[in-house]
């Protein structure tokens, strides 16, 4: 290895380094990048169907956006957000309900078991008191502030870092050649035109994805609304859009959403809890085998263990934002290890001194 | 692998390490370099037009700036003195004033009750020590902001041999491309200083002659303040209009901040993608998210002194990247494929 070769190594190593120490800033881009790419997408759309020119097709969609923010806003926050407060003061209750009723069922297996006696469950009742709140809450209210201040702080960091992720979504929506090209500067030169393609491959599959989400999160919020209602559970509103925000985190998102409706249901009867619960298991996989598929290309099919697989790691490494965007990440990886890794580098591997070993045996074989 | 090229790549490890521990101290070095291609600027004109040399250029500059200085303080000073003086009387008064707005907001009042039940002392004990660490903060920067004025006029009054210096550190093949990457960089930022000088100046009058129509108290104070923190783009105006904003809340009414908000934002918009484009589009050309994503990385990376010198270093890293990594590296890169595809 010449000196240069070395230079590059290095060089190579320390800009990993310094980007793994700012995986954090990359990942908000990322987010960024990925609502750009939604904007573009709505805004190719408008473009093509109105046939007018770029920057009034984005001033059009942005408009249509705000329309449409507004309205959901006006229309579903006040009650969402009284619902979601109702629903966080009852979860304590449900969680005594339930333990009160596993007590009951304990109580009564071992009054069958061993005739009248019922001793030996007092640790339950112990832990049904520690969780009361209110003994928690009188006990540190000194913490209760302290944690008060680092919530605020902790508001403001979100508030900036949001503010972040919507300007840097706009920044690049406006002119998203002018990133792609700047990107492609560097590139090596022989490899450019094919680094394009593959941008613009993942530029469709994120844009194709994100379209078959929206579908199938109105769809899992339609559902789970009219089933909620069906049942006369209460709070619909806010069990059926907390249902299609979470459907955006597969897996770990339906399971979480079903915790809160059914804790609600359980405060009326144990059984309307089972039926909330069979209620999102058949939504859920209607969404899995029937919407999915049916809205979402073939070829962004990602296997149920990869997803699985793919949470686990980005949240590893970048926290909960990375639990939100694995899915995201995982496409556009999926793209770019298929076009890259696979098809440049791997298909064209073709080992020589392996061919040659071969042929030296086909050549043992044929005299 | 020779015992050249490992002795080669030892010291190359070592260096970066090395660089990496001293990060604050090349920032200001670097911070220095900025002030110094501040100062050449218009050393480099005058000298066009009137022929003096180097040393009794800067020497006539540094007059004039002090003198002007002197001029600008001294005519503005008691009003500045006086201003300071009204806002540290009214700074206060702002979280009571803040605290009888929110509890006219009844969903709001719940958690104001909570919040001043624990602001006690022995909570705010923690803030003191912090206070402490700020005073330390602040003489450490001062010390910080002597050397960097002092290291920019030994630079200015001997840019030459400098260069020189810098020069004979690369290899001999590389030298005359050196040459041209440093004048570029050398012209990027001084284009980049004078088109910011410019926004900042004229942002500043705005300002001023806004609050002063608007009938905002300490117009001068907000506006000076306004004008500084033009240097630190997208995250700098903002900081800068809470001061007037609180200024007009406290003096003024609720009514008043929202005028001071929207002229605020309306000055800040037409500076960031009017204006500014239009002073930089000649010489230097970056994209929006390029600077805002800098001063993300390098206040992360650096801290304060990084954000504040992030789009300096920006500039400057872009023309190294553009001529040097594109350029050099992977514009040429091309045999590659062949060896690849054999």
């Amino acid at each position: 290895m010449k000196f240069g070769q070395w230079l590059a190594l290095i060089a190579l190593v320390a800009s990993l380094l310094l980007l793994w120490s700012l995986r954090e800033a990359l990942m908000l881009f990322f987010t960024g990048v990925v609502l750009a790419l939604a904007l573009c997408t709505l805004v190719g759309t408008v473009q093509r169907r109105f046939c007018c020119g770029r920057p009034l097709a984005v001033l059009l969609s942005l408009l249509v956006i705000a329309v449409v923010v507004a309205i959901g806003a006006a229309a579903i926050v006040p009650p969402f957000i009284a619902q979601f407060a109702e629903l966080i003061q009852k979860l304590p209750e449900a969680w005594a309900e339930l333990l009160s009723l596993l007590r009951q069922a304990l109580e009564s297996v071992s009054r069958m078991l061993y005739g009248s006696s019922d001793g030996g469950l007092s640790w339950l009742e112990n832990l049904g008191g520690s969780v009361k709140p209110g003994s928690a809450l009188a006990s540190g209210v000194g913490d209760w502030t302290l944690r008060l201040v680092g919530l605020v702080g902790n508001l403001g960091t979100v508030v900036l870092k949001t503010l972040f992720v919507l300007a840097v979504a706009l920044m690049v929506a406006a002119q998203p050649t002018a990133y792609r090209e700047a990107l492609l500067q560097l590139v090596p030169s022989f490899y450019r035109r094919r680094a394009r393609a593959v941008l613009l491959q993942c530029g469709e599959a994120l844009s194709a994805w994100m379209g078959g989400v929206l579908i199938s999160s109105l769809c899992v919020g339609t559902l789970a609304a009219v089933g909620l209602s069906l049942l006369g559970v209460r709070l619909v509103a806010a069990n059926a859009v907390l249902a299609g925000l979470l459907n955006i985190i597969p897996n770990v998102g339906p399971t979480l959403s079903t915790l809160f409706p059914m804790s609600v249901a359980l405060l009326d009867s144990p059984w309307k809890a089972m039926a909330v619960l069979g209620l999102y298991v058949v939504v859920q996989n209607l969404e899995s085998y029937l919407i999915t598929p049916s809205v979402m290309h073939h070829q962004l099919k990602l296997l149920p263990g990869l997803t699985l697989t793919a949470q686990l790691i980005f949240t590893v490494m970048f926290g909960p934002l990375g639990l939100v965007l694995a899915l995201p990440l995982a496409v556009c990886l999926q793209v770019i290890l298929r076009e890259v890794v696979i098809h440049d580098i791997l298909d064209r591997w073709k080992d020589k001194p392996l061919r040659r070993m071969a042929e030296r045996q086909g050549d043992g074989v044929t005299p | 692998m020779s015992g050249r090229t490992l002795v080669g790549v030892l010291s190359l490890v070592v260096l970066g390490l090395l660089a990496w521990e001293l990060r604050l101290v090349l920032l200001v070095l670097f911070g220095a370099v900025v002030l110094a291609v501040a100062l050449d600027v218009p050393i480099t004109l005058l000298r066009r037009l009137l022929p003096f040399s180097r040393p009794a250029a800067l020497i006539l500059e540094l007059v004039v700036l002090a003198v002007v200085g002197g001029l600008i303080t001294s005519l503005l000073l008691p009003e500045v003195l006086e201003q300071i003086q009204v806002l540290s009387n009214l700074i206060p008064q702002l979280p009571a004033r803040l605290q009888t707005l929110i509890s006219q907001v009844p969903q709001l009042h719940a958690l104001e009750v909570k919040l001043v039940g624990g602001a006690t002392w022995d909570r705010l004990q923690p803030l003191g020590g912090q206070l402490l660490g700020f005073a330390g903060g602040a003489a450490n920067s001062t010390v910080q902001l002597l050397l960097i004025a002092l290291l920019a006029v030994l630079f200015a009054l001997d840019p030459r041999s400098h260069q020189r210096l810098l020069l004979a550190a690369t290899p001999q093949f590389y030298r005359g491309r050196v040459q041209v990457l440093l004048s570029e960089c050398r012209e990027a930022l001084g284009g980049w200083l004078a088109g910011m000088t410019l926004s900042a100046v004229v942002v500043f009058l705005a300002t001023w002659a806004g609050l002063a129509l608007l009938k905002v108290p300490l117009a001068l104070l907000s506006a000076l303040v306004c004008g500084l923190l033009t240097f630190v783009p997208t995250i700098g105006p903002t900081a800068a209009t809470l001061l007037p904003m609180a200024v007009a809340l406290l003096l003024a009414g609720p009514a008043k901040m929202l005028q001071v908000a929207v002229f605020r934002l309306v000055l800040q918009n037409a500076e960031a993608f009017v204006l500014t484009p239009v002073l930089l589009s000649r010489t230097v050309n970056l994209l929006p998210t390029v600077a805002l994503m800098a001063q993300l990385c390098l206040g992360a990376l650096l801290g304060l002194p990084g954000l504040l010198l992030a789009l300096p270093l920006v500039v400057v890293l872009q023309v190294l990247c553009q001529e040097v990594l594109v350029h050099d590296v992977m514009d040429r890169w091309t045999t590659a494929s062949g060896s690849q595809k054999r």
